[in-house]
């Protein structure tokens, strides 16, 4: 029993939180399948762990980005070991190269979305949590700042620097494909 | 640069409405089935049941040692008694009784 519900109770509740953020970070649907049910089987051998102190949806939420940050690290020691050139230094028209596109953006977004997602990935890893839960979770400030252990004034500041990067990152892709 | 600046607003609020993307049919079976696996390995009457067979198999194999060395030994006694015996006969001083002298 977690918080009074039994384990499957949590796996129907939270499933598609955990699925739908991991697919916002790892871009993929099979890699975010995997990824939420490493969540699960996490929060199966951990249930113990968890104290009560923050709450079921914190905790789970925590777990999901920690996965999918490890996930993302090992991907990219990965991609540096076979290209030089690793992800940070995408450049503005490499933002689309792979494009994404989220099966819940409406139609007309679908390509906007896809460049937007391609830059958020460029984000410093800080940036991109907040960022991502915040846009595609649309939890608030206050719940980003109790998943990432941070006060509510350092998650606008993370978030105001993601927007501004976003813009300039953004803006040289449209200068670039003008 | 007003349309680029259009152009940049319209795509930072492109993820705005998004609809949370769902877990397909087989999400949760797969994932039960991989619990109930996970289950099993820490199920304590799963391990009562492995220890279990692990001491019968155990003991299985010191009754057999015991039964081969039991059967070795008798046989060494065996073999020494045997020895022993061939020992005695063959040195043993027998009194020759002489009946002719009487």
């Amino acid at each position: 029993m977690i918080s009074g519900l039994t384990f499957e109770e949590v796996v129907y509740e939270y499933q598609d939180r955990v699925y739908n953020t991991c697919l916002g970070f790892l871009k993929n649907e099979t890699e975010a399948k995997d990824a939420a049910q490493e969540v699960f089987i996490n929060i199966y051998k951990k249930v113990n762990s968890f104290k009560g102190e923050s709450s079921l949806s914190t905790w789970i939420y925590r777990i999901t980005v920690n996965i999918c940050l490890s996930e993302l690290r090992k991907a990219k020691t990965k991609k540096r070991w076979g290209s030089i050139i690793g992800t940070d230094s995408k450049s503005a028209t490499q933002i689309a190269a792979d494009p994404f596109y989220h099966p819940g953006v409406e139609l007309e977004n679908k390509e906007r979305s896809a460049i937007l997602f391609g830059a958020i990935e460029t984000l410093p890893e800080q940036q991109k949590v907040a960022f991502t839960l915040h846009k595609l979770e649309n939890l608030s400030y206050d719940e980003i700042g109790q998943i990432m252990k941070k006060s509510l004034s350092s998650i606008e500041s993370l978030i105001h620097r993601a927007k501004i990067n976003l813009r300039a990152k953004l803006k040289n892709y449209y200068e670039e494909n003008r | 640069m007003k349309k680029t600046d259009n152009e940049i607003e319209k795509t930072l609020a492109s993820l705005d409405n998004i609809e949370r993307a769902k877990v397909s049919k087989e999400f949760t079976s797969e994932l039960l089935q991989k619990v109930r696996f996970l289950k099993g390995a820490y199920d304590p009457w799963h391990n009562r049941l492995k220890y279990g067979i692990a001491a019968m198999i155990t003991l299985a194999l010191i009754n057999g040692y015991v039964l081969f060395n039991t059967d070795w030994l008798s046989n060494s006694e065996e073999t020494q008694i045997e020895a022993l015996a061939n020992e005695w006969y063959n040195e043993s001083d027998l009194i020759e009784y002489d009946y002719e002298s009487e």
